[in-house]
């Protein structure tokens, strides 16, 4: 009983050498930090950041009265949806499939990895400043030129075109690292099970993508599945590296809202209410996070000790 | 299962590579259309950029790059270290420490934490799981005078040591700790609780028998993270103000380019050699990256 | 591989550890040899299109006067929200010099010192105190003060924001209007002492006795607003419909205007001098203070505004005056070069191809008549004059030597005008600046960074400032016919304009705003004067308003874009007023 308890100890003793500095950069960087947000939100300040009022929920039904009423949340709310569901339904696939054929080596697959792997090497101001001049200046005048196409559309500025331009960046630029993760994960496939699968009747191409690749592959996806879902409420997709504070407002999602609220307030007024509407948003998110992290989970293998 | 007898289809099948092959080589067409456009681009004078922005340039001006290391001149200034002049090569250096030393040691960090998140079951270990899967999803907002006043008061403001010391943050949480904490997963136990039959403690395990089994996996994520806070420039910004690395220096610079004497050409010429670095530790380590950046998983 | 990757990370970890340890990275400047055992006044300077050499004389000067003390001097785009971070932290600077005067979070927060006191110092002599010589004293004694006590900012620069043109190609292309050779205009030609010949029914410059900007043989030009021959405005349309003949000339020869996209503020410029032109100066105080009376489009009697009502301002007509200029002249793709819609076209590329199209004039970079920019834009576009030259076939566009110069807005029909009585000009000013001087417990510090101050308003040095920058502060003072020569010849026009009260008056939008409380005590902000919602959405300037209406999907919101985002400005300010009342009230 006594060694045991020594073992024990010990372990105790290790794991807490290890966790002590994170656990203390947490409860200093997030929780002392983040406490007063929690408390703000209860209150009324005025521009000096003076406390003028506790004022109960308040601020929460203000900021879910504004999600209700104002017709730019409706906006940004369904822009918020068709930006996640481009990554879930386009993107996610996508990766998953051009992961695959990667994989099995197509004709020229290592400059085509290397080619998409490009915008994890540039920075991403850069990318999106040379992006948006590329497609505003340089574009319209090779259209012109090449294709004798007069008065090609500005993509970016264009109201028609610049939320779709949006999602293509969105999409465009999601073949990075993650692309790599997902061919390193069916790499580490054994031959012999792909030789068996084979043997079994299961042929390079969609079967085998769909009956090998994409289950072992399961966890990789779980992990991008939920983080990606976790941050629904705060996606911004490439609105603040293209627009910063001046997004015209039919491209605003709830993120890029609370974004600019924060942002380019000056008013220290306004910031128990939003302080308010993040809570709203945690409140809202956190469960469903929860749950469809069980739900992924429940049929992904657990390798603990 | 229909599905999975339509996949064993092969018209279908060759239509699906097709398409897709269809789908990267336009991916990659337009990336190098861009990338080739902002290098000849860096090739024109400020006058034919002005003209004709999409024209190749009639004579190449090899002589943007030059200038636009002579012109990337930052000026910081800090109280505690006074009013500095970066060039490009103190620029360089500044990007040099950065871009090794904070991922080398928050994944580090990461690492071990996530080890022994992993692989031990002890008290307030779910917790802490969880905790770290909260703090993910919690948006929190207007904190940021706030985390002025605490990095002041750890003397990390304006401190790049201290930044560095202080980058693992806390580390149970995030991309890279759940990625780290899955390639451990997929780590067995049995070579720790051999050592551990042989008196090996638990950090001499650790140290000489697990981590060295994940270096590959370390390495790899450790080179992609390299390239994001090599292009990071958005931490100096708010909290490094006397310091500049070659990417907040080339941020500085395109916002105000006129103030430096530069255009467009110029500016571009300053992205380009900006990103070589990146590209050659890409292309030296390609290999390593495309094989080892797992997050693991398959093998349990 | 493994082994690479091992000894390039040591290798780089202990670099970092020695280079972190002992902080040697980047070259610490010296601060001067004879900076030891002094204190030191640290100064943080607007680092802007023209740049921060005009304070160098300045701090040589003190250092020399006040041999124990040096003056180091930062040189960056300090924003406000920095600037209070930085005093939180207790990192300020002693002085701060700033293209924007949004300090009042810091005055009613006591973190700024009072400099009242610089109001009544005169530097080295000189025969007037620097109260005396600021140009508009009483506006800084309200808007500069904390309820109506004390002065915390005093002013800095006069940034005029207008349509800036190339005098020598409108001439080239003849889209000035030339003096009539009848004998109204030989009497006023004589009369300013400016000898002419006639030919074919032109009148020729030979010389004068007075200062004009002719040279001999070029053809007279019609007197501008001004009525006088040979100033900055000769030549320019004066009625609505010569402007209106202008712009189809000009897009004839290829666009009317051009505008970076990046930065659509500046329109709000042109829209917030329209206003006050056509509204007056009276009713632009109105605005701002909302405190008087005002009779709107359609009714007989004025209505009372208060603050309680004050959204009703904007209905004013000068407003949609603005709103219709705006949207006929500046959001038209018939006259408006492409860079106007271009989200990623900066200031410094919209100047580039207005000066190579004045050049080129070809198909790929049209000539481009009129730009809308600030008159710190010469010295910025200064890359594109340079590259120009290179080819000797435009020599005559060496930097500084060009004819550009600022177009005044024409007549309005209906306008109060610059004067109330429907004559004269107004322009708007984008960068009103200020100085302001931080808390010190040092009081001897606080002394002498109070005189630094006053330094910089020496007579000498607000010369020295235009002759550097061709940019005006906002001090009465004068410039030599010397300074005036080592100018450009744009930076000469601009000084004749400023100088020119009699004619031309300025409103500063950023300044007169804060006639109230309203931008710093409740939720309406700094940042923005103008929101107008359309189709349910606020826009933050009068063209996206515009831009937004001209695309909405409701056919009479998209008929009528002026009537749409003039209305939208009441409706928006209208559903908000309330919360603003409330805010204030709050905190009384």
């Amino acid at each position: 009983m006594k060694s045991f308890s020594k073992i024990k100890l010990k372990k105790y003793a290790f794991v807490w050498t290890i966790m002590a500095f994170p656990v203390a950069n947490f409860l200093i960087f997030w929780l002392f930090s983040n406490f007063g947000s929690l408390i703000m939100a209860f209150q009324s300040r005025d521009f000096l950041g003076n406390v003028t009022g506790w004022v109960g929920f308040e601020n929460f039904s203000k900021f879910l009265s504004d999600v209700f009423h104002s017709p730019v949340i409706t906006t940004a709310l369904k822009n918020t949806c068709l930006m996640y569901g481009t990554e879930l339904f386009i993107i996610t696939p996508l990766q998953l499939l051009f992961s695959y054929y990667l994989f099995r080596k197509i004709p020229g697959y290592r400059i085509i990895k290397f080619i998409l792997m490009l915008p994890a090497i540039i920075s991403g101001f850069v990318v999106c400043l040379v992006f948006k001049k590329f497609v505003e200046g340089a574009l319209p005048t090779m259209m012109r030129t090449l294709f004798s196409v007069e008065g090609f559309p500005n993509l970016v500025t264009d109201p028609k075109y610049s939320f779709g331009l949006m999602l293509f960046y969105n999409v465009w630029l999601s073949f990075t690292t993650t692309l790599i993760m997902y061919t390193n994960a069916m790499g580490q496939i054994d031959d012999s099970v792909l030789e068996s699968a084979k043997i079994d009747g299961i042929h390079e191409g969609l079967q085998e993508f769909f009956t090998i690749c994409c289950p072992l592959v399961f966890p990789t996806l779980t992990t991008f599945l939920v983080t990606g879902f976790s941050g629904f409420l705060s996606i911004s997709g490439p609105l603040i590296a293209f627009w910063k504070f001046d997004a015209p407002p039919q491209l605003y999602t709830l993120g890029y809202w609370m974004y600019i609220q924060v942002a380019s307030t000056t008013s220290q007024v306004m910031y128990p209410y939003l302080a308010a509407g993040g809570f709203v948003m945690t409140g809202i998110m956190a469960p469903l996070t929860f749950l469809l992290k069980h739900l992924l989970e429940k049929y992904g293998p657990s390798t603990e000790c | 299962m229909k599905l999975l007898q339509a996949s064993g289809n092969k018209v279908l099948n060759v239509i699906v590579k097709i398409f897709v092959m269809i789908l990267m080589i336009s991916f990659c067409f337009s990336l190098v259309l861009v990338i080739f456009w902002m290098l000849y681009t860096a090739l024109k004078s400020p006058v034919e950029y002005f003209e004709n922005s999409f024209a190749l340039p009639k004579t190449l001006r090899w002589s943007n790059f030059s200038e636009a290391i002579r012109l990337l001149n930052i000026e910081s200034f800090s109280q505690k270290r006074g009013y500095i002049v970066y060039d490009f090569g103190s620029m360089l250096v500044v990007s040099v420490i950065w871009a090794f030393a904070v991922p080398f040691v928050s994944l580090f960090y990461t690492l071990m934490v996530s080890y022994v998140m992993a692989k031990f079951k002890w008290v307030g270990r779910n917790f802490i799981y969880f905790l770290g899967i909260f703090v993910m999803l919690m948006p929190i907002y207007g904190s940021t005078g706030m985390q002025m006043v605490i990095r002041k008061a750890l003397n990390m403001y304006d401190n790049l040591f201290m930044t560095v010391l202080f980058s693992p943050g806390y580390c149970f949480s995030g991309l890279w700790f759940m990625l780290l904490y899955a390639g451990w997963q997929a780590i067995p136990m049995d070579y720790s609780e051999a050592a551990a039959i042989d008196g090996a403690g638990h950090m001499k395990t650790m140290f000489l028998i697990m981590i060295p089994m994940m270096i590959p996996t370390f390495s790899a994520v450790f080179l992609v993270n390299f390239l994001s806070t090599w292009n990071d420039y958005n931490t100096f910004l708010l909290w490094l103000p006397s310091y500049v690395n070659l990417s907040y220096g080339m941020y500085l610079f395109q916002e105000d380019a006129s103030r430096y004497g530069a255009a467009v050409p110029q500016v571009m010429a300053g992205f380009i050699i900006c990103m070589l670095p990146t590209t050659i530790i890409y292309v030296a380590f390609q290999k390593l990256i495309s094989t080892k950046l797992t997050v693991g998983g398959i093998k349990g | 591989m493994r082994k690479i990757f091992s000894g390039v990370i040591s290798a780089v970890m202990a670099t970092t550890i020695i280079f972190g340890l002992t902080g040697c990275l980047g070259k610490p400047v010296n601060p001067g040899s004879n900076a030891e055992g002094k204190k030191e006044i640290f100064v943080s300077l607007y680092d802007g299109g023209y740049g921060t050499d005009w304070f160098t004389p300045v701090k040589e000067e003190f250092e020399k006067d006040y041999p124990d003390y040096y003056v180091s001097v930062e040189k960056k785009k300090r924003t406000v929200a920095q600037i209070e971070q930085l005093i939180a932290l207790g990192q300020q600077a002693d002085m701060y010099v700033s293209t924007v005067s949004d300090f009042h979070t810091l005055i009613y927060s006591d973190k700024l010192e009072d400099i009242s006191d610089v109001l009544d110092m005169k530097v080295d002599g000189e025969t007037r105190t620097i109260g005396e010589k600021i140009l508009d004293k009483e506006l800084w004694k309200t808007i500069g003060s904390k309820d109506g006590k004390g002065l915390y900012m005093l002013p800095f620069e006069d940034g005029i924001t207008g349509f800036n043109y190339d005098h020598q190609k409108f001439v080239e292309y003849g889209l000035m209007i030339e003096a009539s050779a009848d004998d109204v205009t030989r009497a006023a030609l004589t009369e300013q002492g400016i000898e002419y010949t006639e030919t074919a029914g032109k009148l020729i410059f030979k010389r004068s006795a007075s200062e004009t900007n002719y040279n001999e043989g070029d053809v007279i030009l019609r007197a501008g607003k001004d009525g006088k021959f040979g100033t900055y405005d000769d030549g320019q349309p004066i009625t609505m419909s010569e402007w209106n003949q202008m712009f189809l000339l000009l897009k004839g020869l290829g666009k009317a205007v051009i505008y970076p996209g990046k930065i659509l503020d500046y329109t709000t410029d042109i829209f917030n001098g329209v206003f006050a032109q056509y509204d007056g100066l009276d009713n632009w105080k109105l605005f701002n203070t909302y405190d008087g009376a005002y009779t709107f489009d359609g009714d007989s009697a004025p209505t009372k505004i208060t603050m309680q009502n004050g959204y009703e301002v904007f209905g004013m007509t000068g407003i949609r005056k603005a709103t219709e200029f705006m949207q006929t002249y500046l959001n038209n793709r018939d006259y408006a070069h492409e860079s106007a819609f271009m989200s990623e076209e900066s200031n410094t590329d919209a100047q580039g191809k207005f000066v190579v199209g004045s050049a080129k004039n070809s198909v790929d970079a049209p000539f481009t008549g009129l730009m809308v920019e600030g008159i710190w834009w010469e010295k910025e576009a200064k890359p594109a004059f340079d590259g120009l030259t290179e080819d000797p076939r435009y020599s005559d566009y060496k930097y500084g030597t060009r004819d550009y110069r600022i177009m005044l807005y024409p007549q309005m029909d209906g306008q109060k005008g610059a004067d109330g009585n429907g004559n004269g000009s107004v322009l708007a000013t984008r960068a009103a600046g200020s100085c302001i001087v931080t808390k010190n417990d040092d009081a001897d510090i606080l002394e002498k960074t109070k005189i630094l101050l006053a330094y910089t308003m020496k007579d000498e040095y607000l010369r020295y400032f235009t002759k550097t920058t061709g940019v005006v502060r906002a001090f009465d003072y004068e410039l030599t016919s010397e300074d005036k020569a080592s100018m450009t010849k744009y930076a000469r026009n601009v000084w004749e304009l400023y100088r020119d009260g009699e004619n031309v008056k300025f409103v500063r939008p950023l300044l007169d705003r804060y006639l109230t409380a309203l931008p710093y005590k409740t939720s309406k902000g700094y940042n923005v004067n103008w929101y107008s919602k359309v189709d349910d959405v606020s826009y933050n300037m009068p063209i996206s308003a515009l831009r937004a209406a001209e695309k909405s999907l409701d056919k009479n919101v998209s008929s009528d874009p002026v009537g749409s985002a003039f209305k939208g400005f009441k409706v928006h300010f209208g559903g908000v007023w309330q919360q603003y009342i409330n805010e204030l009230e709050l905190k009384k």
